[in-house]
């Protein structure tokens, strides 16, 4: 028969045990959860030129005028195509496309440093052009230069929105 | 000098001998008599009111035994309940949850002026992986990445890229 003494050494034990263990799962949830539930991935494709002095940028690159025309030589912009996506599952995930271009999103994931890690594929017709994995900073466009077209050339842009 | 009590008591105990045995029993004729008293009364409260025992001396015994028990019981539960919520457990528990607060707060959630560009830009290219007639550099400047890609087709003219 167990004396007094062992069976409160027991209740303690198990008490200790139970808030290890929600401990445990509350920390273990907060830190296993997948990066990719909820996360917004916006792209667009713009048209650059030194057609005039446009600038009709979407409102995610809002500030960017001077540094596009400083980074890439050109004095216009106008969006050919935009468009947020819901990643829900992080492989292919197609972010924009228009005409043969298309932006994929292969993978995304949490880096340690609560920046993002992600994978693009961007194929023209069905050629597979370039495949890059980036780490990238919440609201930090990522711009790569696409084919020439017309007086211009096409400018990639991706952004980790949310 | 002996006093009357010691004496009488080793006449008693016949232990007086000689002369003090004389002259005690001439000063004390009656003492016979006496002794005689002594022992009736001796034997009476003897027989009447000697030592009595316990008929359950073990029941006594485990009835205190118990009873202790039962107040150790008492004052160990109270004190086991005070440790296991005690004021100090709870104490380090909330500073303990408050510093998983905060170890959340500053690796999950981004800080910094989102709306401005300028402030906290990070793209960092890590690899790229061309077809065989593309090349790709990589132009860090300042607060934007741009990856170049040589060698690619130009397209038609004509392409219908729709907005």
């Amino acid at each position: 028969m167990r004396t007094l003494k062992e069976k409160t050494l027991s209740k303690r034990k198990i008490a200790f045990r139970s808030w290890q263990l929600v401990a445990s799962i509350v920390l273990l949830s907060s830190v296993a959860m997948p990066v990719h539930a909820g996360a917004q991935v916006w792209s667009c494709l713009l048209f650059a030129s030194n057609a005039g002095k446009g600038f009709e940028l979407p409102p995610r690159l809002n500030g960017y005028d001077a540094r596009l025309r400083q980074g890439l030589g050109y004095s216009s912009y106008r969006v050919i195509a935009q468009r947020e996506t819901a990643v829900e599952d992080q492989h292919n995930n197609l972010l924009v496309a228009a005409g043969d271009i298309h932006v994929v999103l292969t993978n995304l994931s949490r880096a340690a440093d609560g920046k993002y890690l992600v994978g693009l594929l961007f194929l023209q017709g069905t050629q597979q052009v370039m495949e890059t994995q980036a780490r990238v900073g919440q609201g930090s466009p990522l711009f790569i230069r696409g084919p020439d077209w017309r007086d211009g050339q096409i400018i990639i842009v991706v952004m980790v929105a949310s | 000098m002996k006093t009357f009590e010691e004496k009488f008591t080793a006449w008693l105990d016949g232990t007086l001998s000689g002369e003090e045995l004389r002259s005690f029993e001439q000063e004390h004729p009656s003492i016979e008599r006496e002794q005689a008293q002594f022992l009736k009364l001796k034997k009476l409260l003897r027989d009447n009111l000697g030592g009595r025992e316990l008929p359950n001396p073990d029941f006594f015994n485990s009835q205190i035994m118990s009873q202790i028990d039962r107040e150790k019981a008492k004052s160990g539960g109270r004190s086991s309940s005070r440790t296991l919520f005690g004021l100090p457990r709870l104490a380090w528990g909330g500073l303990f949850a408050l510093g998983v607060g905060f170890a959340l707060f500053f690796t999950m959630i981004p800080r910094g002026n989102l709306a401005d560009p300028r402030s906290g830009y990070v793209a960092e290219v890590l690899k790229t992986k061309t077809s065989e007639k593309v090349k790709a550099t990589v132009d860090n400047q300042k607060d934007m990445t741009i990856i170049k890609l040589e060698g690619l087709d130009k397209l038609p003219p004509d392409s219908d890229l729709k907005r």
